[in-house]
Parts: structure tokens; C-alpha cells; sequence
């Protein structure tokens, strides 16, 4: 499989922050690459230094295979950003924002029209053609804002945090419209701390924190690669001291928690726990009202691996 | 591709329609203003000479000093009478050749006049004459001032004339013939044969308000043209990250950015130029040579914009204020708001007259005005594109960078 | 008190801009307020005029006549070429420059004619060109008064004599005496300079009121803050006083920098401390007028022009650059709205103010004129505000 971007043992520092420590990366074509971090993490640093945007103290940056320099222009010509600030020019139209941007890569008028009215089609701005900027609500801007990103076509796209702040229609839109994108060929590069958008979008995804990438692999590998397992619930009113006991000895069971009729329950990883649990209790005939299995989340993993939240805003 | 940018940018200048519309009105309205306000000087009997106002102390003076004074008196003013309100001495008739309105006063009274601001000064004839004034220096009362200083003096000189002529008389050296009187008395009011240029004296002093406005408003663009650099850094703007992704050089998307600028600005220097002569402020024939500068002024504004722009880190706000200070305090140097600034500025630190671009328009405008050789107008062209060259070699070195310490 | 405070912390946006500002004032100001302090002399100065002869003549008739030039005016050397001395009439190094043509003895004695030819040249600074011009009269018409007493030419033999006669004569001193000292001086330019700081505060006052101002009537912040149960009244209330205590701040900032300048001991003159009230009354009104035009126009991308055109233009308008007695009547009255001219009058009366029997009715009634001007322009932008909400609500 062809290597898209390589980045090796990249340093980026702001005084006496560390914002990108020694880090290493590949992204291949044709993947969909969710880089996944709290705020503050160094996400968006990282995709500045590989598109050389930020100057970095050490380390290597190649995409398509060559070396990416603030001048390389061959290589830019092949690359879409989508920042997460709406970039646009509020005195232009909808339709001239979009022809504007996309005339930055492409000189050739007649390609350029198609162009734009294919995006216009993609991100189904049709009806707003017309409208400036300010006009637009918010989802509607940030449809806007990835269009201009992306009517040239690349075949390496940055989509930086895309879906910030907006409608569910919008945003649905979006992420159909990225899966599209990558089915025509792109590849993309994902930020986000959203975890449902990664775990629908991506193919593999990286933990970021504090400047390193923790740990990378498909949504199913990161979970699998976590201690804990399910957490089981039971609502139940009779249970002794001698019945907790019995249950915390079962070798499935991590941890236990029982308190106003309700016993929480911590699996161990990799096993099945929830049917040692239906067992124990139809063995000692102990009556139930309700249980639920919940599996681990990528948020669990991350607290795990960082001890903080997706959402916290760091 | 570059036709492509300078199309959008063009485009979104002129929908911008509150900026566009300041950035035209702003130069027109001042323009007027200075009109407006100068016009007063502009009218023809500008120069006319309002009379002095003089206290006359004649004190313990000899008779015939009295008589002699009282005849120059006739001979250069008229009567007056103090005004009720205090105001200045009021006179009945029409005092229109006249250079003095007097009152003859006790030296009590003649104090109490000058105090009260009634007359300019006061006069004590005598062996010498004196004169007396407040110790205010402003244009009009200096030259209130000199007129009456001049006035004195002539009086003076004129009795020692005839003293003179009289001594003669006796000593035999002049047999006085017949009309002796006469002709001497006409001798006293022949012209002299002074040709005097009127190039540039007429309305001169009134025009160096407007070269040097002129020299502002070229300039003034820099604060435009600031916020343009905004637009090629990365790191000052998102949109700006965005078209610097894009596969396009630095310096072409500079040009591609700064070109709607420098013909929006051409084309109001040359708009305010004609304006000026609509509100009839004739700034001589050599209108080719004028444009030339103004362009050139225009030109040099915003690239000292740009050099600004991309040179300076600071905040927008800082640079906001440079935009729009900087200009004004040329301006100011170059005698925009008082002419005499321009000879202090001369005279106290002469390196930045050499320097200052709205002085250097001033002044080539001037030149172009006044002088019949084109010398000194090319001189000025010459230094102003030195000056261009450098704000252009400023701007290259702080666009230079390729890519940002932090975004 | 929380708009009050939030207005302080909006500010904090355009601290550049205000010091950037103040920056150049006081660069200005140190300028022109040393390029003028007055030496310790009290005489009454009245400048000579500085001429330049070229004399292509050289005869005795010639030469006396530049003698003459030299007594009465400060001689300036200068080379004779139409750039050195075009340059020095613009820069005001010399303000006339006299050429004697090759003939001009021969026609000065000539019997048949009662002038010579001359020529000169002015410079753009008129009056001063029209003093030198006299001198010449004078030497001419005395001249001629010899050349007619002696019937019609001077003899050879009392050609010398007469020159020397014509010389002494003309050398008639008037003796000038200063009515007042020097103070006086010092009382003028601060008066000028109380002026030009008129044009400082209309400038900041309108841009940085302006800029602030503005971002606070944001109409989504301003709803946030209605929403959260302050009252508009008080919000409008909180929002006056932080804009006045700013002012008051800046005021006193750029009166005290003045009189470090011009010395502090000027305060014990009472003039200064009337120059004083006057700029406070007439920084109060400014204050109201530039609040009721930002109001008016809520515009941030046009306040920059905004401020920079009104400011310059009340100034020019209100003799705050150009002496009152130069603008046009109508001109006057058309500013004569604005609380600037007003201000500036009343300056002008302080200064010229008597020593003897002083008078401040006058500027009683300008600061009046202007606090009238203060409330109506108070009242005019609490009516706008006010319907703006009703429009709004």
C-alpha cells in the first residue's frame, strides 16, 4: 500500500511547551486517518507542521512521497485543507468564495466551473449560491467553508475538526460527503474529538495527548487493547454480603459496586462476562428486575490511557 | 491565475460598500474641509491690510513735533473712537487707504486701551518715537507689528530728510529754485521700479496647506494597504492560511493582492487632484508632471503599508494606529495643519524633511509650481523612489519568511 | 457598575491604539512647544526681514543701497541659482531676494526718471515679502527727494556725500517696548497649545470611545446583558460614566504633559487655570458629541475614517490650526455646532485678557454655550438609544 504522508520523529516546541513530541506517523492512500485528542492536544500544530505551515525544531515530513517544503508547490497543488475557523470572504458570494479558492489550484476556467458546481452539488448549497457568508447559519457556513477546501479535488485532505458546532442535518451531510470523498479516492486526514464521528468514519485512528500519539489502530483494535471490559448492571433487592462475595470471586469479574438495588459490575477484559453473571444469578435462583451489558467505549479507552476525558477542555 | 486573485480581490473591495464608500468620502470631504476653511485666505483682497489700531501719547512733546506727527498722522490714518463694548477703536468713516486708526490719549489712558485690547499699541511722540505692544507673537499681530514698526520708522526717516535738506539749504550746498517744494514733496511718493516675480507669492502661502494635504492623502492609502499584507500571512488571518496553502508563490499572491489597492488609490489621487481644481485651487499647469508625483506618492504610501504590515508582529491594533497616525504626523511635519511647522522641522532636525514622503510630495509639488527648471521636481522624484525601493525591499524581507513561528 | 467595568475591560482592546496615540502627541508636543519656548527676553520682537541682494551693478549708488539693505534687514547669502533660491524662499531662509541689474546707478541719477529697475522676488510667506519691499520704496524715494532737492540730478562732487546723507537718515530707530513680560509669551503658547490638544482628544475620543463603544452595543453582547435583568438605564448609565472617567483620565494625562513642558509655575497665573476650565468644559462636550455620532453611525470599519475626517475637520473649521480671523465667516458659523470653536474663542479672550479690569464674561458664556451643547447632544443620543431599543424590541 503507497504511503500518503510519513512523518518521523517530528518536534515542534512554543518556548517551553513541548506541543509536538518526537513523533511518528503513516497515513496511506486511500484511508480515512482520525487523529483524535482532546483540545490543546496538538492536533491541529501536527497538521500544521506537515503542511510546513508552522516552522518545527526537528523531525521529517514527506507526503506523496517527497519531502514537504514550504515551497513545494506540486505538492500543495495536490492537497485540501479545511481549517476549523470558517475562512471565506464575507464580501463574496457563496458561489465566488468557492470559485475563488478553487482558482487558487486551478487556472483553466471551464474546469474550473465544472468544479464548482459539482462541489455546489456535493456540499448542497445550491439554493444559497448567492448568499454571502453572513447570511448562512452556522452548519450552512461550515459547508461553505469545506467546500472552498476541497473543489479542487486533492488527493490529500485535512479536515480539521469540520463538524464544530453544528446541526445535525449539516453535519450528517458532511460526514456522508467525507466517506464519498475517500470512495472517489481521497485520502483523509481527520481531527476531531468527537469519537462517534471517528468510530463511523475512520479506518484507523490515533489517541493524541500532550504532543504523542499514544496509541493507533482500527476502532475494534484500540478497544481490544483495553484492561477493562463490560460493565454490567443489575437491579436486584436481595442480595447478602455472602452473594457479593461470590460474585466479586467469579474469575470474570474485576471490580463490584452495590448500592440502592443496583449492582455494578466491572468485567475483566476479553471475556464474557455477562453470562457468568446470568448464570450465578438463575444458579441461586436470586430474582432480577433488569440488566445491561455495556462494551467499552474509545472514551473509556482514552480515560484509561490518559486519565482524561474526550470533551475536557484541556 | 494572477488575474484570477486581482479579479476576487478587486471584487471584494467593491462590495465591500461601507469601507469603499469611506475610503472615497474621506479624502473628498477633507479636501473640502481644507477648502472650506482656507477659502477665506483664497479671496482676492486676502492681503488687503486691516488698520492698525494706535494710541497716539503725545505727552510733553515740542510744538512743532506735535504738528509734524499730526501731519503724517493725516497723511497715513484716520480717526477713531473708543468702542462701548470694549472692542477694538471704531472709526466713522470708511478708513480704506488708511494703514492706522488713531486716538490721540492721555499715557494713562493709552494703558488702559492697550490693556483692554481697544488698540494694537500706543505711540509716545517725542525726540524718538516709542512704541509700545503686548508681547504676543501671532501672524496677524506680528504683522500688525512690523506695518506699525515700518510705519514709525518712515516718519522718523522723513523728518531727518528734511532736517538734512533743510542743513543743506543753509550751508548753501542746495539753492533751493522755484516748485522746490513741490517736487520734493513728489519725490516723497515716486514709485520705485521694482518688478516683483509674482510666481507662487500670490496664493503661495495658502497652497503650501494644500501640497502638503496632498502629500497626506497620497500617503494616507497605508493604512489600506496594512490590512492587505493580513491577508498574505498565515498567521494573521485563517483566510490567509488558507490561500497560503495554496500552490501559489508569496510575492505573486502580494501583487496579485496589493494591485486593486494601487488602482482603487490612483484613481482617487487623480479624482481629488481634479476636485481640487473644480473648487478652484489651481495648482499651476504642468498637470502631467503633478499626476506623476501624486501616483508616485500613492504608490510609495502603500508599500510604507505594506512594509509596516509584514514587518511589524505586533498587534493589528498597534498597526491600525501606525496606519493612521503615521500619515497624520508626516503630515503634520510637512505643515498640513500649520504652515510654520515646516520651518521649525527644518530647522530643528533637517534629516527628517529629506525623509518625509508627504514633505517630499509637498515639496515636488512646490517645485513644480514655482521654478521654471524641472531639477529639483526630478530630484524629488528620485528620492521618493529610493523611498518606494526601500519600503518595497522592507516589504520583501518581512514577507520573506516561508512559513510561521506559531499561527 | 457592571457595564461600567466591562467597559474598562473591552477597552483593554484598544490599549495599542491609545498609547500608539499618546505616542504621538507627546512627540509632537515636545516638538513644537521647544521649537517655540521663548528666550528669557521681554522685548517686543518684531522679526526682521531677511533679504538676499545680488548685485550685478557694483557702482557707489549700488553699493550703498545693499549698505543700506544691511542695516535694516539680516542679510542672507545664497547661490544664485533658481533651485538654491526658490528653496530658500519655501523654507523661509530668506524672504526677498533683491537683484540689482548692471544699470541700476545710472538710473537712479538719471534726471529724466525717478526710479531704476529692479527686480525681486517673494516668498510664499506674503506679508513678510511685503516689508522688504518697502525698504526698497524708502531707499528710492529718498533718494529721489535728494536727486529733486539738489534740482534734478545730484552733482558728481555730492554724490558721496549724499549717499552717506541718504544712509543716516534712514537709519531712524523706533524704540519698542513690551507692554507686558515675558510670561505673557508663555501664557500664549500654552493657550496655542491647549488648542492643539483639542484636536488630540476629539481624535482619541472618538476613535477609542468609538471603537469600545461599539463592540459593546454588539447587538447579541448587548441582548446577554439585558437578558441577565440589568436595566438599560443602568447599562447606558454605566457606560457614560466609564467613557467619562476615561476622558477625565487622558485629560488631565495630556494637561499635565503640557505643563511639564511650559513649566509648572505657570499655574499661578490665573489665566492657566481659566485655559484649564475651559478645556474641561470643552472635553465634556466632546465627549457627548462623539458619543452621539458613534451612536449614530455604529459602524467599526468607518470609525477609523470617521474619526480622523471629524477630527481634522472641526479643527480646521474651529481655528484650532488655522487663526480664527483666516476662515470665512459662514465657514465659522457652521462650526460654530460644534463646541470646539467655542473653546477656542474663549482661549483666544484669555490670553488677550486685560490686566488690569479682566473681563471673563465672555468665556462664562462659551463654556455655558458648551455645557448647553454637553446636555443637548446627552439628550439627543439617549433618544436614539432609546428608540433603537423600541425598534429593536
Amino acid at each position: 500500500m503507497q504511503t500518503e504522508v510519513r512523518v518521523r520523529n517530528l518536534v515542534k516546541r512554543y518556548k517551553d511547551l513541548v506541543a509536538v513530541d518526537h513523533l511518528d506517523l503513516e497515513i496511506q492512500k486511500g484511508e480515512i486517518y482520525g487523529l483524535l485528542g482532546p483540545n490543546g492536544s496538538g492536533k491541529t500544530t501536527l497538521i500544521n507542521c506537515i503542511l510546513s505551515l508552522l516552522r518545527y525544531e526537528k523531525g521529517e515530513v514527506e507526503i506523496f512521497g517527497e519531502p514537504m517544503r514550504p515551497d513545494a508547490h506540486h505538492l500543495k497543488q495536490n492537497i485540501g485543507v479545511v481549517s476549523q475557523e470558517p475562512a471565506v470572504y464575507d464580501e463574496l458570494s457563496v458561489y465566488e468564495n468557492i470559485d475563488y479558492f478553487c482558482g487558487l489550484y486551478v487556472p483553466d476556467k471551464a474546469v474550473r466551473r465544472k468544479l464548482v458546481e459539482e462541489v455546489i452539488e456535493f456540499v448542497q448549497l445550491d439554493e444559497f449560491r448567492k448568499f454571502r457568508p453572513k447570511k448562512l447559519s452556522g452548519g450552512l457556513l461550515r459547508r461553505l467553508n469545506l467546500a472552498c477546501g476541497i473543489a479542487h479535488k486533492p488527493r490529500l485532505i485535512f479536515l480539521d475538526e469540520p463538524t464544530v458546532a453544528v446541526d445535525p442535518q449539516s453535519r450528517n451531510r458532511i460526514l456522508e460527503g467525507i466517506l464519498q470523498l475517500r470512495d472517489e479516492g481521497s485520502t483523509i486526514v481527520y481531527t476531531t474529538h468527537y469519537m462517534e464521528e471517528v468510530e463511523f468514519l475512520c479506518d484507523r485512528i490515533s489517541i493524541m495527548d500532550r504532543g504523542k500519539i499514544l496509541i493507533t489502530g482500527t476502532s475494534d483494535e484500540i478497544k481490544a487493547i483495553s484492561r477493562s471490559g463490560e460493565t454490567v448492571r443489575v437491579e436486584t433487592f436481595d442480595l447478602d454480603e455472602s452473594h457479593l462475595k461470590a460474585i466479586e470471586a467469579l474469575p470474570t469479574v474485576e471490580s463490584l459496586e452495590y448500592e440502592q438495588a443496583e449492582l455494578v459490575l466491572k468485567m475483566k477484559a476479553k471475556t464474557n462476562g455477562l453470562l457468568d453473571i446470568l448464570n450465578y444469578f438463575e444458579h441461586h435462583n436470586i430474582p432480577m428486575t433488569k440488566i445491561s451489558s455495556k462494551q467499552p467505549t474509545l472514551n473509556d479507552v482514552f480515560l484509561e490511557i490518559t486519565g482524561k476525558e474526550l470533551r475536557d477542555d484541556v | 491565475m494572477f488575474r484570477h486573485i486581482t479579479k476576487y480581490k478587486t471584487l471584494a473591495l467593491v462590495k465591500d460598500h461601507s469601507s469603499l464608500f469611506w475610503t472615497l468620502f474621506f479624502p473628498l470631504v477633507l479636501v473640502t474641509v481644507f477648502h472650506l476653511a482656507m477659502s477665506g485666505m483664497f479671496s482676492s483682497d486676502t492681503y488687503r491690510f486691516d488698520p492698525v489700531t494706535v494710541a497716539v501719547v503725545t505727552g510733553d512733546a515740542k510744538q512743532e513735533e506735535i504738528k509734524a506727527f499730526d501731519t503724517f498722522l493725516d497723511y497715513v490714518g484716520v480717526p477713531g473712537t473708543p468702542d462701548e463694548n470694549d472692542g477694538p477703536l471704531k472709526v466713522d468713516t470708511d478708513p480704506q487707504n488708511a494703514y492706522i486708526i488713531y486716538i490721540k490719549a492721555e499715557p494713562e489712558e493709552a494703558r488702559v486701551l492697550l490693556d483692554k485690547n481697544q488698540v494694537y499699541a500706543f505711540v509716545e511722540v517725542g525726540e524718538t518715537v516709542t512704541m509700545t505692544a503686548k508681547n504676543i507673537l501671532n501672524s496677524s499681530n506680528s504683522l500688525n507689528g512690523s506695518v506699525l514698526r515700518s510705519l514709525l520708522e518712515r516718519y522718523t526717516q522723513i523728518k531727518n530728510t528734511m532736517n538734512s535738506i533743510e542743513n543743506l539749504v543753509t550751508s548753501g550746498a542746495i539753492r533751493p529754485g522755484r516748485d522746490f517744494e513741490e517736487r520734493i514733496r513728489k519725490a516723497f511718493e515716486s514709485d520705485t521700479g521694482l518688478h516683483e516675480e509674482d510666481q507662487g507669492t500670490k496664493k503661495g502661502d495658502v497652497l503650501i496647506y494644500f501640497f502638503a494635504l496632498l502629500g497626506y492623502l497620497s500617503i494616507f492609502p497605508m493604512a489600506g494597504s496594512i490590512s492587505s499584507v493580513a491577508e498574505l500571512e498565515a498567521n494573521q488571518s485563517s483566510r490567509a492560511a488558507r490561500s497560503w496553502l495554496a500552490p501559489y508563490p508569496m510575492w505573486k499572491r502580494f501583487f496579485a493582492e496589493i494591485t486593486p489597492n494601487v488602482v482603487l488609490y490612483s484613481i482617487l489621487i487623480v479624482i481629488i487632484y481634479y476636485y481640487l481644481g473644480v473648487l478652484g485651487v489651481d495648482l499651476g499647469p504642468r498637470t502631467g508632471y503633478i499626476l506623476v508625483l501624486l501616483l508616485l506618492g500613492t504608490l510609495t504610501g502603500i508599500f510604507m503599508g505594506t512594509a509596516v504590515g509584514s514587518l511589524f508582529k505586533g498587534s493589528t491594533g498597534i498597526k491600525t494606529a501606525l496606519g493612521i497616525g503615521l500619515p497624520l504626523v508626516l503630515g503634520f511635519f510637512s505643515g498640513m495643519m500649520a504652515s510654520e511647522i515646516r520651518k521649525l522641522v527644518k530647522n530643528s532636525i533637517p534629516f527628517l524633511q529629506k525623509i518625509n514622503p508627504v514633505s517630499l510630495v509637498a515639496e515636488g509639488l512646490y517645485s513644480l509650481y514655482n521654478y521654471s527648471t524641472l531639477d529639483r521636481y526630478f530630484d524629488i522624484v528620485i528620492r521618493l523612489s529610493i523611498f518606494l525601493v526601500i519600503a518595497i525591499v522592507l516589504t520583501i524581507i518581512g514577507l520573506r519568511r516561508s512559513n510561521y513561528e506559531s499561527i | 457598575m457592571r457595564a461600567f467595568k466591562l467597559y474598562f475591560k473591552v477597552m483593554r482592546g484598544s490599549l495599542a491604539t491609545i498609547l500608539t496615540y499618546i505616542g504621538i502627541f507627546v512627540v509632537i508636543a515636545n516638538f513644537v512647544i521647544n521649537a517655540q519656548l521663548p528666550s528669557k527676553e521681554a522685548d517686543l520682537k518684531i522679526a526682521e526681514p531677511k533679504i538676499t541682494v545680488f548685485d550685478a551693478d557694483e557702482s557707489p549708488v549700488s553699493k550703498a543701497f545693499t549698505a543700506y539693505l544691511t542695516e535694516h534687514a539680516e542679510i542672507v547669502e545664497l547661490e544664485d541659482t533658481e533651485i538654491a533660491i526658490n528653496d530658500a524662499l519655501f523654507d523661509g531662509e530668506t524672504y526677498y531676494v533683491i537683484r540689482i541689474p548692471q544699470d541700476f546707478g545710472k538710473q537712479m541719477l538719471d534726471p529724466e526718471r525717478n526710479d531704476a529697475e529692479l527686480n525681486a522676488q517673494g516668498s510664499i510667506y506674503v506679508h513678510l515679502s511685503i516689508v522688504s519691499a518697502q525698504l526698497v520704496e524708502r531707499y528710492n524715494q529718498t533718494f529721489q527727494v535728494y536727486k529733486q532737492a539738489f534740482g534734478g540730478s545730484i552733482p558728481a562732487e555730492q554724490l558721496e556725500n549724499t549717499l552717506d546723507l541718504i544712509r543716516t537718515d534712514l537709519q531712524a530707530e523706533v524704540s519698542t517696548r513690551a507692554f507686558l513680560s515675558g510670561e505673557t509669551y508663555k501664557i500664549t503658547l500654552l493657550g496655542t497649545s491647549f488648542n492643539n490638544t483639542f484636536y488630540i482628544l476629539i481624535a482619541l475620543l472618538t476613535s477609542v470611545i468609538g471603537s469600545t463603544l461599539i463592540a459593546m452595543e454588539n447587538q447579541s453582547v448587548k441582548n446577554r446583558d439585558l437578558v441577565s435583568g440589568i436595566p438599560e438605564r443602568q447599562r447606558t448609565f454605566g457606560i457614560f460614566l466609564a467613557t467619562l472617567l476615561f476622558s477625565v483620565v487622558l485629560w488631565v494625562f495630556l494637561i499635565v504633559f503640557m505643563y511639564t513642558q511650559l513649566g509648572f509655575d505657570l499655574l499661578t497665573d490665573t489665566r492657566s487655570l481659566w485655559l484649564i476650565g475651559v478645556s474641561f468644559v470643552h472635553m465634556v462636550a466632546v465627549l457627548a458629541v462623539a458619543n452621539f455620532f458613534i451612536t449614530l453611525m455604529r459602524n467599526k470599519g468607518a470609525l477609523n475614517f470617521f474619526s480622523t475626517v471629524f477630527s481634522l475637520a472641526v479643527s480646521f473649521t474651529s481655528g484650532v490650526f488655522v487663526p480664527l480671523e483666516l476662515i470665512q465667516a459662514p465657514v465659522q458659523k457652521v462650526a460654530s455646532f460644534m463646541p470646539t470653536v467655542w473653546a477656542v474663542k474663549a482661549n483666544n479672550a484669555i490670553v488677550h485678557m486685560p490686566e488690569q479690569a479682566p473681563d471673563y464674561s465672555f468665556v462664562w458664556q462659551a463654556m455655558g454655550i458648551m455645557t448647553l451643547m454637553t446636555v443637548a447632544f446627552l439628550c439627543l443620543t439617549l433618544v436614539l438609544r432609546k428608540s433603537r431599543q423600541r425598534s429593536f424590541a
